[in-house]
């Protein structure tokens, strides 16, 4: 027998055991093993037949397994029919990948196309379709950077990949000589794929189109003699074109890469082979990047992609995009993930999926895990730090310092919040007009205070109160912001608002009424802009800190903790200012931690008094109401500084820090 | 009521209005300040009519004092009040006085070695309880007189004064003999007998703020020991009870600015009991100076581990003379000395 009849006897062996699995719905990788043994011995199979061999075999049961349960999903979902949305229309590279990963699948597919990548993303995240098929990256061309801007701003999974080799050809309506081409029409990556074939034609002119079926349907329609498209076979099938050259790519091996994209996430069993895809932002320190994927190659993580993006609105800072071997759902990527998020100041999961096996692909796998050395480089080997006694097990993981050690330091453009600097956030209660706001930014900044506050939204206990300007306060507070060249800090209180409000300010509140709005904590913990949370009304310190855990266990590890008065039976003060809180919260957790002594205390009169004995207990910052008319203000005028007043208590800050920082 | 006297007024008609009230049946508090002569009629305010007062000689003006505390308002004294301890020391002024020393009186040695060592750091006052109201029946209760006895060798020694708490009516005098300042604990700051008893003392008093007392409540206290007579009324924020875990109390430094505002007489703070924890002390301290506190009372003792009581808020004495040299940075920037 040559090898080849060898695999296949093989493969029907093993469609045997699969089937009798099929039966039972379950595939116990030891009793396969057993079994192939024993049919191998059986069939007499030779030697040749590898443990790598039987590897590769389970690997292959564990796909037809994966398809199984990918059915059952389906089945319990209790649709006779599935939708696919994919770019670009019928013949499109998309549409040929969605149809090469759905085919073999037991359900009805409904392939819909749809103009852009963000329309078929809508379409998922509205519950129209089922999944969408997105193109990543390409082998010649590189990564679709849309795409992966797209996926950081959704609440979407990648649950599958999928690779199509691309075999471009050159269409036109009829067999025409090359030489009387004069105008090629597709998209600009299919373009930069086949540039050396295209440079090579004379007299021609390129023309770069939205999408590769289109320009084909173009060619077709026109039915222009001079103009070719380029595209698959399988377009030229669906438009009755005719092939003029196949394989004009400029490399021989061609791939692109698709995610295929859920809106529920797909946990897999740990047995089967997954690559996992997430984004992060490091922190801006001396080798961020080096610390993360060192991570990873300590726990044996293989890394297959890495990409960078620039950030949105924050000019020469990069989200990285990575793609490594491994499973969300294994001990080990948990592991991994955990110290990762240590690490950087926002992360977000995009999934773990099936690795689709390419060629060659496999050899990855072979290796032991223990077998090999540990992977730390000399150079980062972690410094020993002092032990933290850990009285207790704690409600909060990520927050507290047991999980992360140094201080989190959290940047909102020039200024750092949780080192050695006292940050000052001052600005009125609400944004009221355009006059008063930009006023108060004049003071703000000319004072040396660091961040403008202001509320758009207002949550107040009576409903017949000043609710706020809304978007259009926004609007005035981000024009007052850029005008005086304050990061601006705002409340929102619903989660839908989250999105378009992190749009425009450089750092979210969250109000001490929401400490426990789960949703909005959830909403705040997907975006990449620092968070300042407000301590509850009658919130304990574990209560606090786990509502922080809850913005930081969806990505985000950008929190700031503000202490703001709690309640007590003492009515002398609006609240009962807990300044023991801002040591304690030290103590227990790396968050950085301000004082808000305007709502603490509620009084103008002690506001000073207070942000210097905030100063002194070692919070990191203070956020203070201040109002050019408080006798006038539409909210908060009683707790509000004055301009004048506000001058003083920026050099009482000065004074104070100064005095401290000579210790 | 308060009755406001010019500022040229002679004595003789200040004399002529404190019998007046007296003659109408009320007490007459005199606030001698550095312009002005303050007279306060404190009792039944039925019995007077504001007109009666205001066509006297020397009488600027008559304020009725809407508060129900009045001694201890800044209405009545516009100044602060300075309270002497003994010639070297006083509290309300420019200084920052420390008190320091054990929970409680344990031996002769634990009490003077400590004693030394407060001295040495820079404190002013040696704290020590020798009567101890314990919420445990069956905890040491303290060494009563012999402790007001190795108290009183301490300050012999070391040139301190003493405060030490005062439980019980019949044990004031006795406490008072040995004692430059009487500390009225949290548990009886509505012991209103014992409040009248230190009232009618001259000596200095120390009145903690109850555990769970408004701010209105712990002026009313003091108002008691004023209205007896004895202006020397220190007050204490030890923390009050709220629901928060991690600290023992909720020190309520807030109220530091407020009291400032409405009263003149001092205050100062007590992180040990306020926190309960002692890594929590330092910065406690100095957010207490930085609100503005005039003084800070400190738990040290030599052996915290093998302290009969208190054990985990209390500094260890190389401990406090770190945070004595930590705490100057931030009394200097308040503008204050020590």
């Amino acid at each position: 027998m040559d090898k080849k009849s060898e695999i296949k006897n093989i493969l029907k062996i093993l469609e045997t055991i699969l089937l009798e699995n099929d039966e039972t719905n379950e595939v116990d990788t030891e009793k396969v093993i057993q079994k192939l043994n024993s049919a191998f011995k059986e069939k007499d199979a030779s030697r040749y037949i590898s443990q790598n061999l039987i590897n590769e075999l389970i690997l292959l049961a564990k796909r037809i397994y994966i398809k199984n349960e990918n059915n059952n999903h389906f089945e319990k979902s209790n649709r006779e029919q599935i939708t696919v949305a994919y770019q670009g229309i019928d013949g499109a590279y998309s549409h040929i990948a969605s149809q090469k990963f759905f085919s073999d699948k037991d359900y009805d597919v409904l392939y819909i196309g749809l103009p852009t990548f963000q329309a078929i993303l809508d379409s998922v995240e509205e519950g129209e379709s089922d999944y969408a098929v997105l193109p990543i990256e390409n082998t010649t061309a590189g990564s679709i950077n849309e795409s992966i801007d797209l996926l950081s701003n959704r609440k979407l999974h990648i649950i599958g990949e999928e690779f199509l080799e691309i075999n471009h050809c050159l269409l036109a309506i009829d067999d025409i000589p090359l030489g009387r081409i004069k105008t090629i029409y597709s998209h600009p990556q299919a373009l930069a794929q086949c540039s050396i074939f295209l440079s090579s034609l004379e007299n021609c002119k390129v023309e770069s189109f939205f999408d590769t079926a289109m320009a084909i349907k173009k060619v077709k329609e026109d039915q222009n003699l001079t103009q070719a498209a380029i595209g698959s076979s399988e377009a030229a099938r669906i438009y009755g074109l005719k092939i003029l050259k196949d394989n004009i790519s400029n490399t021989r091996e061609n791939y692109t890469r698709f995610f295929i994209i859920s809106k529920k996430p797909v946990v897999y069993d740990e047995s089967i082979p997954c690559k996992t895809s997430l984004l992060f932002a490091t922190k801006h320190v001396e080798g961020a990047l080096v610390r993360c994927l060192n991570i990873l190659a300590k726990h044996h993580l293989n890394l297959t992609k890495i990409q960078s993006r620039p950030r949105h609105n924050v000019p020469w800072e990069y989200i990285f995009h990575i793609d490594f071997e491994g499973n969300t759902n294994t001990d080990k990527v948990k592991i991994a993930l955990n110290e990762l998020t240590a690490e950087v100041s926002y992360i977000k999961i995009l999934g773990s999926y099936p690795i689709k096996i390419l060629p060659g692909y496999l050899k990855t796998f072979e290796k032991n895990d223990q077998e090999k050395e540990p992977l730390v480089l000399e150079d980062l080997k972690e410094i020993p730090r002092p032990e933290i006694k850990i009285l207790e097990k704690k409600p909060y993981r990520l927050a507290g310092r047991y999980y992360k050690q140094d201080d989190t330091l959290i940047r909102v453009r020039d200024c750092v919040i949780g080192g050695n600097d006292f940050i000052v956030i001052a600005g009125p209660c609400s944004v009221e007009s355009k006059t008063q706001i930009f006023d108060t930014a004049k003071i703000v900044a000319e004072n040396g205070a660091n961040l403008l506050r202001g509320g758009v939204f207002k949550p107040r206990t009576s409903p017949y109160s000043f609710q706020g300007l809304g978007y259009e306060g926004l609007e005035l507070l981000s024009q007052a912001g850029r005008e005086y060249n304050l990061p601006i800090v705002t409340e929102v209180l619903r989660p839908e608002d989250v999105q378009r409000i992190a749009m425009v300010a450089d750092v979210l509140q969250i109000g001490a009424r929401n400490m426990q709005n789960f949703p909005l904590l959830n909403e705040v913990g997907s975006i990449n802009k620092p968070v300042l949370l407000k301590r509850g009304l009658m919130a304990s310190i574990d209560e606090f800190l786990s509502a922080a855990e809850y913005i930081l266990n969806q990505g985000n590890q950008q929190v700031i903790l503000c202490e703001r008065g709690i309640r007590t039976f003492e009515t002398a003060t609006r609240n009962t200012l807990d300044l023991s809180a801002i040591p304690i919260i030290k103590h227990y957790s790396h968050l950085p931690i301000i004082v808000d002594p305007s709502h603490a205390i509620g009084d103008w009169r002690y506001i000073i008094p207070m942000v210097e004995a905030s100063i002194a207990a070692g919070a990191h910052g203070v956020m203070v109401e201040i109002h050019p008319e408080p006798e006038k203000a539409l909210s908060d005028g009683a707790q509000s500084l004055k301009f004048d007043n506000f001058k003083i208590m920026m050099q009482r800050v000065r004074k104070i820090k100064q005095s401290l920082n000579t210790v | 009521m308060i009755i406001v006297m010019k500022a040229r007024a002679t004595d003789n008609e200040i004399g002529a209005i404190v019998n007046k009230i007296e003659n109408l049946g009320l007490k007459a508090h005199i606030s001698k300040g550095v312009e002005r002569t303050i007279i306060g009629a404190i009792g039944d305010e039925r019995q007077i009519k504001q007109e009666q007062f205001e066509i006297l000689p020397g009488v600027e003006s008559v304020i009725p004092i809407l508060k129900p505390y009045k001694l201890v308002s800044r209405e009545f004294k516009p100044e602060n009040s300075i309270i002497k301890v003994n010639n070297e020391v006083k509290i309300g002024g420019k200084e920052i006085v420390i008190m320091a020393g054990p929970c409680a009186v344990e031996s002769e040695e634990q009490l003077i070695t400590t004693a030394l060592k407060v001295k040495e750091a820079g404190a002013k006052i040696l704290r020590g309880g020798a009567f101890k109201p314990r919420t445990d029946p069956y905890s040491f209760q303290g060494l009563g007189e012999d402790g007001l006895k190795i108290l009183a060798k301490a300050r012999d020694i070391t040139g301190l004064a003493i405060v030490t708490e005062v439980m019980d009516t019949t044990e004031v005098e006795l406490v008072a003999e040995y004692s430059d300042i009487l500390q009225i604990g949290a548990r009886n700051m509505q012991n209103f007998r014992l409040l009248k008893k230190v009232g009618q003392t001259k000596k200095p008093v120390l009145l903690k703020r109850g555990l769970s007392a408004n701010l209105k409540e712990f002026l009313m206290s003091a108002e008691y020991i004023l209205s007896e007579g004895n202006y020397n009324v220190i007050l204490c924020e030890r923390g009050i009870r709220t629901y928060v875990e991690y600290s023992r109390n909720t020190l309520d430094l807030n109220i530091i600015p407020v009291v400032k505002k409405l009263s003149h007489l001092p205050i100062i703070v007590d992180p040990s009991h306020g926190t309960g924890r002692y890594d929590l002390v330092e910065p406690m301290s100095k957010a207490a100076i930085a609100a503005g506190a005039d003084g800070l009372m400190i738990e040290v003792h030599i052996n915290p581990a093998e302290a009969v009581s208190d054990a985990d808020q209390t500094l260890k004495t190389e401990r406090f003379f770190e945070l004595m040299n930590n705490l100057k940075p931030i009394i200097y920037a308040m503008g204050r000395d020590i």
